[in-house]
């Protein structure tokens, strides 16, 4: 076949799809004329495509266990002392025999585990001898004990087992009653706790590895198996970090899927997914279906449903609610840290419930008084961080440290105080004074790595003490603004300060919950929102927006009349409204900003910040309205921001915060007489030209000036081609993209530039469209799509992307339209139609954009009738 | 970083984002070991009703070698798109031994009895193999998408980012190159 005949069944193949179903095959008539391989080519796929199910859907890994070899050939095999008589089971470990001791000397039935990896150093195989005999010296009534291990002749390892005959631990529970459960978990707890004690952990806990006997006693397998196979698959010794073997992600801690250390914590998690499942007969997450990136963000991100939550009428979850429900929740917590401190500590709340007392264990929203624990036990704690460490690098290590701890404890705590000081020093005194330094970014770049390194080596050691804490989370959200506060000179790191911030965040979560810290918690989930909404993540930017107002909300009905407060909770209210606004969510918007405006006049009205705020959300009002096609309530709430700002302009002509604030004002007010009032939208522009090149001159390295002076520049540029100067557009327009190109060469990570950039190239299209040069303005539009499509492939929450996309879309595919090329037009206009469509069924449309699909449809049709 | 570490998938990725030039072919052949021997672990070992799912292997093979907080969605993407191609050869050349096997008769009973699962429609994977190698030769793009999707398990959004075009062109690659397999492989 050749590739234009391919492409052609290809097209129709598409467009006879786009048709309703009982048109299609009079539309293939049409469409074919006479050609009857293309008519029979396409009829057969359209059957096949009718299929309900396709075969390459499954993914191969339907088909693929066709290729599975049998493990027939076992049976009847000796393996050391053993003989194999069946198999009686499969994992991911490998495949477990019934065998049975053959050398007469006594009559023993094993689990025998056969892995079919071959030593390849001797090195290794003295490791999985040394780590075998650990195993092996357990000796618990609830653990399966580790027999034999050796070599086969033919190369495979294998493991001899203590033969278990029961049920697996989930069909047992099933008929217990709640305090018959917590009793069977307890002995689980106890096993698992001995193991710890012995420097063993599970690593791969998981109720089909627990099974009950017919006496009714748990018996936990594999213990500590998932460590020696993976270092034995890894086929290197060295690599003790983890790599894990066993993938059971369901009932894998957060730290397991990020491949960070394995340690008692994460077992602790795992029980934790254990006994939920067995009290609630559901896992916490929903894996289902999930891509491995969903799975690894469900897993580290998003809590799980409460206990009492789960909605299934033949749980009796009142029963969970409370102690219960808190104790598995905090087995289950992301930070290792604010897990139970060990496993004993689980099994005691759990007793303590059975025995009606107070439970250690409190929401996550109550304050966490674990740190006051360690702060009062200090020797306990430090004994207990050994215990890790041992389990991670090793006894010897461990051991080495703990003797050497009392000699080194006083220069260590010299130390400590000294990295305190200087990275205090390196973030609040020498980080702002470099920050306006033309050219400094370099310096700063290093200096937020350095003091990332000492914080975070400080943060570690350093979980008891509050005060440091409290300075450590103000330290780490020091770094982020520099890496990425959008209202300050940053790194343009976006994600980096997201991390930064995020670490600030959970330090501030364990802080005792006073009013101030409460405050503090606030403004972080505020600047975590800030730094998303930059990132147009628009959906998680939200979220931590809600959570900042909920702490306000809290804290201002306690004490209503804090004035401060109160103007921290409307600018979160605003950050939140133009949040939705970005969104297309104006309906949402405007009553917020209606609000924020009512409640401003509470405020020190003669305050210039207050002023301030109140010009920038009445133009935020203003703005919102006119998209909405409410013009004039627009123009009414918008001429109130303009008289506020122009007074404030007057009186403070040298305060760079006061000059931002009237920019925005500007610009807001000119963008919402586009297209109706264009001469005096481009008065504003020009007013907001003249504003960023003062601010320029006052400082030239001032980036965001810069980038206020490209985009006053373009919107110059839009009010001139509305008001056809076209060559004075055109000028206005070139000299805007050469800010933003040099702009995006020295922050290529930045989207909004990208966006901007985007937006302005629709606008040179424009310009060239009116000036008939239909090449000219096919390229820019062209560009425009392919900076909206990088945008929008970052992040699928970005609506607006996705409908600046679709419009450019539009405009490529009518100008193609116009040129001839109908193939590629209806490419164009069909791509475009598919992604309004989609934000349609999103409720993602504002009414503004609802003409673009009928725009659409038209173009179509008329295509379609021409073709 | 240290780029002489050898085996650092982490680090080889970024290279591959950054556009290093011997990074891929560094990356394929350290995946390629990795997934192999998985493959090898899963074929001998794994439960018949819980059969070989080489996309959980990528997955496994992916979240054993990258530390994917140092990775970006960019990169990570490539190397499914590696382990994509390594996944077909692996299946591929398992498939040709089972042939061969069913051919001179010796395992054919034992080997079905093991195998104890019905898929329905079956689908065999060499003529599989053969449709898309057919197709390699008169739509690249198209061929490749699938290679992504049905052997590395990519979603629609993943194949996008590796191919460097929009979800859109994929989804409606997709629709075709379904049915027109569809239509291939129960062609009698």
């Amino acid at each position: 076949m050749n590739p234009e005949f391919w492409g052609k069944i290809k097209q129709t193949f598409e467009l006879a799809l786009a048709q309703p179903e009982q048109n299609r095959i009079e539309f293939l008539r049409a469409t074919c004329q006479g050609d009857n391989e293309l008519f029979e080519e396409v009829i057969s796929l359209l059957n096949a495509h009718d299929k309900t199910e396709h075969l390459i859907e499954k993914h191969c890994f339907d088909i693929a266990g066709n290729i599975l070899p049998s493990s027939h050939r076992y049976e009847g095999r000796q393996f050391g002392h053993y003989k194999i008589i069946r198999e009686i089971g499969r994992g991911g470990m490998g495949a477990v025999f019934l065998a049975e001791r053959s050398d007469g000397e006594f009559q023993q039935k094993v689990a025998l585990k056969i892995i079919r990896q071959g030593f390849t150093n001797g090195e290794l195989e003295k490791y999985f001898r040394r780590e075998r005999q650990i195993l092996a010296s357990l000796n618990h009534p609830n653990i399966a004990k580790l027999l034999d291990g050796g070599v086969s002749e033919t190369g495979e390892l294998f493991l001899a087992m203590e033969f278990i005959e029961g049920e697996t631990l989930l069909a047992f529970a099933e008929s217990l009653s709640l305090g018959e459960k917590l009793g069977l978990f307890l002995k689980i707890c106890g096993a698992v706790a001995y193991a710890h004690r012995n420097l063993v952990v599970h690593r791969d806990l998981k109720p089909s590895n627990i099974l009950v006997t017919r006496g009714n006693e748990p018996k936990l397998l594999d213990f500590g198996l998932a460590k020696l196979l993976d270092e034995n698959l890894l086929d290197d010794v060295t690599q003790t970090q983890t790599a894990f073997r066993a993938l059971t992600p369901a009932y894998a801690s957060p730290e397991q899927l990020r491949g960070a250390s394995v340690t008692t914590a994460s077992d602790i998690y795992s029980l934790g997914v254990v006994l939920y499942e067995m009290l609630s007969g559901e896992r916490p997450f929903d894996l289902e279906k999930k891509s491995l990136d969903e799975v690894l963000r469900t897993i580290t991100q998003t809590e799980p449903l409460r206990l009492s939550q789960i909605r299934d009428p033949k749980l009796q979850t009142q029963h969970l609610r409370g102690d219960i429900e808190n104790i598995v929740a905090m087995a289950l917590r992301k930070e290792p840290e604010r897990r139970f401190e060990s496993v004993e500590a689980f099994a005691d709340d759990i007793e303590r419930h059975l025995s009606h007392r107070t439970v250690s264990a409190r929401p996550n929203t109550v304050k966490y008084r674990a740190s006051k624990f360690l702060r009062r036990n200090k020797i306990a704690a430090a004994a207990a961080a050994l215990v890790i460490v041992a389990l991670v690098s090793g006894l010897a290590i461990a051991l080495w440290q703990a003797k050497k701890a009392g000699r080194q404890r006083d220069r260590a705590e010299k130390r400590f105080n000294d990295v305190r000081q200087l990275s205090n020093s390196l973030l609040f005194e020498i980080a702002p004074k470099i920050e306006r330094l033309n050219g400094s970014t370099e310096a700063r770049e290093i200096l937020v790595k350095r003091a990332l390194e000492y914080l975070d080596s400080l943060a570690a050691e350093s979980q008891s003490d509050l005060a440091l804490q409290s300075e450590l989370a103000s330290a780490y959200e020091k770094i982020g603004e520099l890496q990425g506060n959008p209202n300050k000179p940053n790194l343009s790191d976006f994600a980096g300060a997201i991390l930064s911030y995020e670490k600030a965040n959970a330090i501030r979560r364990r802080l005792p919950v006073t009013p101030e810290n409460r405050r503090l918690l606030a403004e972080n989930f505020r600047q975590l929102s800030a730094v998303r909404f930059i990132q147009n993540d628009n959906g998680a930017s939200l979220q931590d927006s809600s959570a900042a107002l909920k702490i306000y909300e809290g804290l201002l009905a306690e004490s209503p009349g804090a004035t401060e407060m109160q103007a921290s909770f409307i600018e979160a209210e605003l950050e939140q409204a133009q949040i939705y606004s970005a969104n297309n969510q104006y309906r949402t918007a405007i009553p917020l900003f209606q609000k924020a405006v009512a409640t401003l006049p509470n405020l020190d009205p003669g305050k210039q910040k207050t002023r301030a705020l109140t010009a920038r959300t009445y133009s935020l009002l203003g703005n919102a309205l006119s998209w909405d096609n409410r013009q004039p309530e627009a123009e009414v709430e918008m001429s109130k921001a303009v008289l506020i700002a122009e007074s404030l302009a007057r009186e403070y002509p040298n305060d760079s915060n006061i000059q931002q604030d009237v920019w925005r004002v500007f610009i807001w007010a000119s963008s919402i007489y586009e297209d109706s009032k264009d001469e005096i939208c481009l008065q504003f522009a020009q007013r907001a030209v003249k504003t960023s090149e003062t601010a320029i001159a006052s400082d030239p390295a001032n980036m965001q000036a810069k980038h206020n002076l490209a985009k006053s520049l373009s919107r110059v540029g839009i009010c001139s081609v509305n008001l056809k100067k076209l060559s004075e557009a055109h000028s206005n327009l070139a000299q805007a993209e050469t800010i933003f190109l040099e702009l995006i060469n020295k922050e290529p990570k930045n989207r909004i530039y990208q966006n901007d950039l985007g937006k302005l190239y629709t606008r040179f299209g424009d310009t060239k469209q009116k000036q008939h040069d239909l090449n000219g303005a096919l390229s820019a539009f062209q560009r425009s799509v392919g900076l909206f499509e990088a945008i929008a492939q970052t992040d699928e929450r970005n609506t607006l992307a996705r409908r600046d996309l679709a419009q450019s879309l539009k405009s490529v595919g009518l100008i193609q339209l116009e040129l001839g090329e109908k193939e590629n037009a209806l490419q164009s206009l069909q791509r475009a139609l598919e992604i309004v469509t989609q934000l349609k069924q999103q409720n993602a449309l504002g009414d503004w954009d609802k003409s673009l699909l009928t725009e659409i449809q038209t173009a179509l049709q008329k295509l379609n009738v021409a073709g | 970083m240290n780029l002489t570490k050898p085996k650092d998938v982490t680090v080889l990725l970024n290279a591959v984002g950054a556009g290093d030039e011997s990074a891929p072919e560094e990356l394929l052949a350290f995946v390629y070991d990795d997934l192999r021997r998985l493959a090898r672990a899963h074929f001998a070992n794994e439960k018949p009703d819980h059969t070989l799912q080489p996309t959980a292997l990528v997955h496994e093979a992916y979240i054993r070698l990258v530390s994917w907080e140092n990775v970006s969605w960019q990169n990570r993407a490539h190397f499914f798109a590696v382990a994509a191609n390594v996944m077909r050869n692996i299946l591929i050349d398992h498939a040709r031994k089972k042939n061969a096997q069913k051919r001179s008769g010796g395992q054919r009973i034992l080997l079905e009895e093991a195998v104890g699962f019905q898929t329905g429609q079956e689908l065999d994977l060499l003529a599989l193999d053969e449709a898309l190698q057919t197709l390699e030769k008169v739509d690249g793009r198209q061929a490749k998408i699938v290679e992504l999707r049905f052997f590395g398990g990519l979603s629609i959004e993943e194949t996008a980012c590796v191919l460097k075009i929009s979800e859109t062109t994929v989804r409606r690659e997709w629709t075709f190159a379904k049915a027109w397999f569809q239509r291939e492989l129960t062609r009698d």
